[in-house]
């Protein structure tokens, strides 16, 4: 039976990683940076963001939800930094996946970033649910993402996560074809 | 663990991330309520992969969810647990795919 899912992967014989110097394991810390770019009519969005916040359950509204907005603006004013001082003081490196219409509205983090020597990968253009966003405007925002992220970082990325997915996403992150790595499965 | 996927042309590599040792679960449904579940959690899955040997483990974290002081004292908790383990490769996303295009590179079929 033919399926375009693959549900056998390394099975019973995954290979030896052989990770550097011997290590046991890869650890691989992910900062998440979509502060400002989820769901919100200032946007021209149908509703505020109800997603991955303290307000679990939390409903959208056709207006500008105050609570919400202020809880996701909590990540980018003091969360992302204390985060930041955890990382940095210990010299542990971070893989930021950042969304681009996040990061263009608080260029301290992008700054920060870059001088911790943090890899930024690229989180979409948006964080927004792309499930049932038509296809060529996906592939836009894909192409707006990284021309945005070049802009504001000085290199373009070399790592996707788009993380609210489309059936699409996966051939459409083939189809660029200037990622290194696809990190949505 | 990266792997190649050819499924959509070009083969492409995962680097693949987890809602597994995740803060989402921190604002989730029978998610943790507390830093020390998050923390065991960490330490577990770490552990757990540690024996295994040759794993990877994608953290995930949030600004507005890891980043409050509570839950943030339990990343920082974690992070000293395995810097003083000594054994584990800490590394960004971007140095773990070149290590495994160049060590692992693709060689047909779906992974």
């Amino acid at each position: 039976m033919t399926s375009p899912r693959d549900l056998v992967g390394y099975g019973a014989t995954p290979p030896a990683a052989q990770w550097p110097a011997g290590a046991r394991v890869a650890v691989q810390f992910v900062i998440n940076y979509e502060e400002g770019a989820e769901n919100s009519v200032l946007k021209g969005d149908k509703g505020s963001e109800a997603f991955l916040s303290d307000m679990v359950g939390a409903a959208s509204h056709p207006a500008r939800a105050m609570a919400m907005e202020s809880l996701y603006e909590y990540g980018s004013r003091a969360g992302f930094w204390r985060l930041h001082r955890l990382f940095t003081e210990r010299g542990v490196p971070v893989t930021v996946f950042g969304v681009a219409a996040a990061l263009a509205m608080n260029p301290a983090v992008i700054e920060a970033m870059l001088a911790a020597d943090w890899e930024i990968a690229s989180h979409g253009y948006r964080w927004i649910d792309y499930q049932y966003v038509p296809e060529d405007v996906e592939r836009e925002h894909i192409a707006k993402a990284i021309a945005l992220h070049t802009q504001l970082t000085g290199a373009r990325p070399l790592g996707w996560y788009q993380g609210r997915t489309s059936p699409n996403t996966a051939r459409l992150v083939v189809d660029e074809g200037g990622f290194l790595y696809d990190a949505d499965r | 663990m990266p792997y190649w996927d050819a499924r959509h042309g070009k083969p492409q590599l995962i680097v693949p991330y987890s809602l597994d040792a995740n803060d989402m679960k921190m604002v989730a449904l029978n998610g943790f309520t507390e830093g020390d579940q998050f923390f065991r959690y960490l330490h577990d899955t770490f552990e757990q992969l540690r024996e295994e040997g040759g794993r990877m483990m994608s953290v995930g974290l949030h600004g507005r969810i890891a980043g409050r002081p509570a839950r943030a004292r339990a990343v920082a908790r974690f992070l000293d647990h395995v810097l003083a383990s000594g054994d584990a490769w800490i590394a960004r996303r971007i140095d773990i795919a070149r290590h495994w295009q160049t060590m692992h590179p693709y060689a047909g079929g779906a992974a």
